[in-house]
């Protein structure tokens, strides 16, 4: 079914919300990797 | 606290005409007695000398004010083209009248330029009774919206009197609506005109309180400050040395609007000599002795010397001078809008303002586009910030790429069935939010014709 064929949708609010797209190892308050934190 | 001027001045303020074509009550230049005086202000070629020596003393900042500077339209457009070219941070004070769509394309060719906007008020009848000359109102949202429509940083500049006090908060609402970014709230200074028509109390708490009722609804989308009282600026006078100097239409040096001394004129002895008698003699006896008299702000107007109201006192000499309290002013004409129901005449206002920001122009910044089509993802290429739109906004960014408000609205009306006007507060939300997040940029109407 094309986009112009759907039933009319319900209306929401607009919302626009900054997300993270982050996909790297966590990090530490302090600012070190997790991995480092082992490193002697 | 800074206890010594900079070896050079930070800033200057060029006031650059005495004259005005509003006549405020309260104007803290007294610009409608000099107006009706016809008090000579220094010509066009002498204020280009001193704006490029305040340029040459490695100032960053320069203010143009007046009066109301576009009554000397050549000269500030030229004074603002060729500071820009030396890389001085700009801001030009305006009522707006005269800001037509020629004005309005020269100052967003102007980089980094911020305009300061006087209004008064959410209706014709507040404003147009607080400036004195009917249609003042119009002109000064109209011109606001120009600026806007074509990216222009504009902060609105409310001053708040015993009658406009207890509309503040329709007041900021409407300039949210317009799509205003800062607005600076000042009660009255009671120097010049307003030391002259009584008195201008207000409540500093009711007008906070009302900021943050604003806050809680609207978030941070817009910035509304409540300017500080002045007495405690003259209070610590010995331990606040000036950073910049204000230069009045005949070109007398002063450090700012507070102090009535003058420190020499900027084109008989220079801008450099008249900062070294600053950096040498802002805390002179006299100085001090005057600035420290004042326990609140409401003892400015009994004052002695009354800024802007008696003549400047070179410094050194003791602090008596004219006054020009009984002085004729001109007439304030009566605004035509001033009757009527004010809840109808609320409503009529916003309905103004809510067209000319549902007309105001969009095009999507080179941003990049990701997801489906029911959810958006877009990424802001010079933040780096990614922001998920949820349907509707999705939609509504769609429209507002190379469209109108309006043209979202009408679309959006056909795909929802949702009240108008409700549907009309989202899109104008929506085109603010994303123009703050770089993702939108408002387009003017010569862009659009060359497009």
């Amino acid at each position: 079914m094309s986009e112009e064929q759907k039933p009319q949708d319900a209306y929401d609010a607009p919302q626009a919300e900054e997300i993270s797209t982050e996909t790297g190892p966590a990090t530490t308050s302090a600012g070190l990797t997790e991995d480092d934190d082992n490193v002697p | 606290m800074r206890t010594r001027p900079p070896e050079r001045p930070v800033g200057a303020k060029l006031e650059l005409t005495h004259a005005c074509n509003l006549r405020c009550g309260f104007c803290y230049t007294d610009s409608p007695r000099h107006t009706l005086l016809r008090t000579p202000d220094l010509p066009d070629d002498a204020w280009h000398r001193i704006a490029n020596e305040a340029a040459d003393l490695g100032v960053i900042e320069l203010v143009l004010t007046g009066g109301e500077p576009f009554l000397r339209r050549e000269l500030v457009l030229g004074l603002l083209d060729e500071m820009a070219g030396r890389d001085v941070g700009l801001t030009l004070n305006t009522n707006g009248w005269f800001v037509d769509d020629e004005i309005a394309d020269r100052l967003a060719a102007v980089p980094g330029l911020q305009v300061d906007l006087s209004i008064d008020g959410a209706t014709p009848a507040l404003h147009d009774a607080s400036r004195g000359v009917p249609g003042s109102w119009r002109r000064a949202v109209e011109a606001t919206g120009r600026l806007l429509d074509r990216g222009v940083r504009v902060q609105v500049v409310h001053v708040v009197t015993p009658i406009n006090e207890r509309h503040f908060g329709a007041m900021i609402e409407q300039m949210w609506t317009l799509g205003v970014t800062s607005l600076r709230a000042t009660p009255v200074v009671e120097v010049g005109a307003a030391a002259r028509g009584g008195r201008w109390p207000v409540s500093r708490d009711r007008l906070r309180r009302t900021i943050k009722d604003f806050s809680k609804t609207h978030g941070d989308g817009m910035r509304v400050v409540l300017q500080h009282g002045n007495a405690g600026v003259l209070a610590i006078h010995d331990h606040a040395a000036p950073v910049s100097m204000l230069v009045r239409p005949g070109g007398a040096v002063l450090t700012d609007s507070l102090h009535p001394f003058r420190y020499g004129n900027a084109l008989e002895e220079g801008l450099a000599e008249c900062w070294s008698r600053i950096v040498e003699n802002w805390r002179d006896p006299e100085v001090s002795r005057w600035a420290k008299s004042f326990r609140n702000s409401r003892d400015l107007a009994d004052a002695e010397v009354i800024p802007y109201l008696s003549d400047e006192v070179p410094v050194g000499s003791e602090a008596k001078a004219a006054s020009h309290v009984s002085d004729p002013v001109p007439e304030r004409a009566v605004p035509k809008d001033d009757s009527g129901d004010p809840a109808e005449n609320l409503a009529r206002a916003r309905e103004h303002v809510r067209g000319l920001a549902l007309n105001r122009r969009y095009r999507m910044a080179p941003a990049k586009l990701g997801g489906g089509p029911e959810e958006h993802y877009v990424r802001q290429p010079e933040s780096g910030r990614v922001l998920r739109l949820n349907a509707s906004a999705a939609a509504m960014l769609h429209e507002l790429d190379d469209g109108t408000g309006a043209d979202a609205v009408a679309t959006l009306s056909q795909r929802w069935s949702v009240d108008r006007s409700q549907l009309e507060t989202d899109v104008l939300a929506t085109g603010r939010s994303l123009v703050s997040e770089g993702i939108l940029v408002p387009v003017a109407g010569c862009e659009r014709v060359a497009s």
